[in-house]
């Protein structure tokens, strides 16, 4: 997938699809802190076990750069070109 | 560079006896022996756990063991293993399940020893290099769903929970307990382990982070079995149906026709699909395994619950057998079971033992207070209700089959003789399909659990090539691959000690055991993960060895306690019929051979003799101890009259 650009895509959230893998934190982290650690990750997700779906944030430490969706295996999170855009292109 | 530490966490050290708290790094020699998690666990049972220690002593010790690969993003990585000396039957064992191994990771701790007992109910709150044993007085009571809640509603979801319920508490050798609501810590009563050290729960919040030697490397790898998970070609399926997928392969058998018919029969889809409401995944995992669930009838009816358990074609036969005839019914009753923290393959076989002897007329109705005992819903609640609060008839059911049976005499004994091994029924039964798992249930050093012996031989009819390749995959010797795929078949037995190793290899680095895993997972892979983890060198073939290595201390510790090969064994009724969905069937080899007991004999030698055991007791030789590095132990077994 080409890098996502925060001009042309939005980050869509479905938390109802949420299934609380932690992949997204654990990618984040990695990418701001260089090490593994879900707290510090600029995404957070408030989940509590055997109930449907989550409560999903970002935090201001979040530049946009959607390693996050590209990363969601439950399609929780969502990379989609903006309408603007989309009208620009037509 | 990094340290061990920051890679691999440190051993927390909790007396509740004494309330001291110490932290113990772990060194570069145990760490290549036995890696972590399950295998550092039966280093430290060894050491601790003292032999001939009464399992609900403040003497026992119940070691946490966090995933080697936890806190990273490995797949699958998030499995928590609790080693203690068991109260069902006295082996000294591992539950694991998934969730929970990675927050520990994530605080700082491979390892969490808990020793001594609390004077009052205590939880241990363990925030990275905050960690305190708090009063629980007001958790007391409570079950294990509002135990969690609770924790975190005052903590935050963030945190990790393991709790105990009604049954933890009140002692029973038949409770079990959850990671997170999600991964089942079972079989053998940890719970009541935990209960007799007046221990609640295990509070976990890891923001220490996990520090990488080698991050480009480490995530090359995880990119790629991401991929492969991804697409694997029956992801779809697995999401909606979990493990019971792998009795899609035996549709052809069973005369089904797709995954959801073996699944879902013979309650019927509708039913299932109006109850199915989503995924439940561990940490890590792009596989989820467990349906969430609504209850939609009783006390509880718009509980949602992880059921795991009734989605799988062998817990359905074993409901239907103690006379649930609904899908709802099912729910309900397996939900009151997670709630409370009652064993479901325990108690549903305890259940049908009572049932049977009722019906014999060894147990009346003066033994019950006139409650007749029946195959039907109302019996089934009414037993579970007593095995929780331990009263009544149903309380002798939650000290588990051996105590159960002596309460009543010499007919029950007979009957648990002939249907369990170290003191409970094996998972699967072996006249349905023969396979590793069976062999694994009998030799199992701490009951019957199959899991370590999943192998290609899940499934009927595989070719001699899917063997070959696999134990090739695992770096079998020629040698070894020449004795197990012989002209006459696959020789499960000897099959069987190499899945067990992997399967130990796998719990040593922490990782999930679910068939996407084992598949994707491999010695060469394995390695490569925790090296560019850990900076430590280690080659694939010493990873294997340390499994290896890690499965003989398990047999070792359970050496010591007395257990040989008089405890292995097929229980006698899988050498009698089975008549099931209008067919008979006989105990059989996988390649179809009628098996009977001398054949099973034989087949206990191979196992023994391919893992270079003395095939006579069913134990560790003192060679091959000492060929795995484990001579003290040799030289301890030796002392006390044991090798």
């Amino acid at each position: 997938m080409a890098e996502y650009n925060q001009r042309v895509f939005d980050i869509l959230v479905h938390p109802e699809k949420c299934v609380g893998c932690l992949i997204c934190q654990l990618r984040c982290s990695l990418r701001l802190t260089n090490s593994f650690n879900p707290a510090r990750a600029a995404i957070l997700i408030d989940r509590s076990s055997n109930e449907l779906g989550a409560s999903i944030t970002f935090t201001d430490a979040c530049d946009g750069c959607a390693i996050c969706a590209r990363n969601c295996p439950y399609g929780a999170l969502e990379l989609k070109r903006k309408e603007s855009i989309k009208n620009d292109n037509a | 560079m990094i340290t061990l530490n920051q890679s691999l966490g440190q051993i927390l050290h909790v007396d509740l006896s004494t309330r001291q708290i110490a932290t113990e790094p772990i060194d570069v020699d145990t760490t290549l022996n036995f890696i972590g998690g399950f295998g550092i666990n039966n280093k430290l049972g060894y050491e601790l756990i003292k032999p001939g220690v009464a399992p609900l002593s403040p003497e026992n010790v119940i070691i946490f063991g966090g995933s080697t690969l936890g806190g990273t993003l490995a797949p699958g990585s998030s499995k928590i293993m609790a080693t203690t000396k068991f109260p069902a039957n006295g082996t000294i064992g591992t539950a694991s399940g998934g969730s929970c191994g990675d927050a520990l990771k994530l605080a700082g701790y491979g390892q969490v020893v808990v020793t001594g007992a609390a004077e009052k109910p205590v939880f241990l709150k363990i925030f990275d290099d905050d960690v305190q044993i708090c009063d629980a007085h007001d958790l007391w009571g409570k079950d294990i769903w509002q135990t969690v809640d609770e924790l975190h509603q005052r903590y935050g979801t963030e945190c990790s929970v393991i709790a105990i319920g009604l049954t933890g508490e009140k002692l029973s050798a038949i409770s079990l307990t959850f990671a997170n609501k999600t991964g089942h810590l079972g079989r053998g009563g940890l719970p009541a382990v935990m209960g007799s050290k007046n221990l609640k729960a295990l509070l976990i919040r890891g923001r220490k982070g996990v520090q990488i030697a080698d991050r480009k490397g480490f995530m090359k790898i995880v990119n790629s079995m991401h991929k492969s998970l991804m697409n694997l070609p029956y992801r779809a399926d697995w999401l909606g149906l979990g493990i019971g997928i792998g009795f899609w392969g035996r549709r052809s058998e069973w005369g089904q026709k797709s995954a959801a018919d073996v699944v879902v029969n013979p309650y019927g889809s509708t039913e299932f699909e109006k109850a199915w409401r989503g995924f439940l995944a561990c940490p890590t995992c792009p596989v989820s395994c467990k349906s969430v669930i609504e209850v939609r009838e009783g006390k509880h009816a718009g509980d949602l619950v992880s059921a795991i358990d009734v989605t799988l074609p062998m817990e359905r036969e074993r409901v239907q057998r103690i006379g649930l005839t609904s899908l709802h019914q099912a729910y309900e009753i397996l939900d009151l079971c997670n709630r409370n923290g009652v064993d479901v393959l325990d108690f549903t076989g305890l259940v049908d033992m009572a049932i049977n002897l009722y019906e014999e007329k060894v147990i009346t109705k003066g033994d019950t207070d006139g409650f007749e005992l029946k195959r039907d819903y109302e019996t089934v609640k009414k037993l579970l209700e007593q095995v929780v609060h331990r009263e009544g008839f149903g309380g002798l059911l939650a000290d588990g089959f051996p105590a159960f049976a002596k309460s009543i005499g010499k007919r029950a004994q007979e009957m648990v003789a002939d249907s369990t091994v170290k003191g409970h029924e094996p998972i699967l039964d072996p006249r349905e399909h023969f396979h590793t798992w069976n062999i694994t249930e009998a030799v199992n050093p701490r009951s019957p659990w199959g899991q370590p012996g999943n192998s290609p031989a899940f499934q009927p009819g595989r070719s001699p090539k899917v063997f070959t390749n696999y134990l090739r995959r695992l770096l079998v010797s020629e040698d070894a691959i020449e004795r197990i795929c012989t002209p006459l078949g696959i020789n499960m037995a000897r099959l069987a000690r190499y899945a067990e190793d992997f399967y130990s290899l796998c719990s040593c680095i922490g990782i999930c055991v679910r068939v996407p895993f084992v598949q994707c997972y491999n010695p060469n892979i394995a390695s490569q993960l925790f090296t560019t983890l850990t900076g430590l060198e280690i080659r694939p073939e010493d990873f294997m060895l340390a499994g290896e290595r890690s499965w003989n201390m398990l047999k070792a510790i359970n050496v010591r306690e007395g257990f040989d090969r008089k405890d292995d064994k097929f229980p006698k009724r899988f050498f009698e019929p089975l008549l099931i969905k209008g067919k008979v069937l006989t105990l059989k080899d996988y390649q179809g051979k009628q098996l009977f007991e001398s054949d099973v004999d034989t087949l206990l030698d191979d196992y023994y003799d391919e893992r270079g055991w003395d095939f006579k007791r069913g134990i560790p030789t003192r060679d091959k101890l000492v060929g795995l590095s484990l001579g003290s132990i040799a030289d301890d077994l030796k002392r006390l009259g044991k090798l």
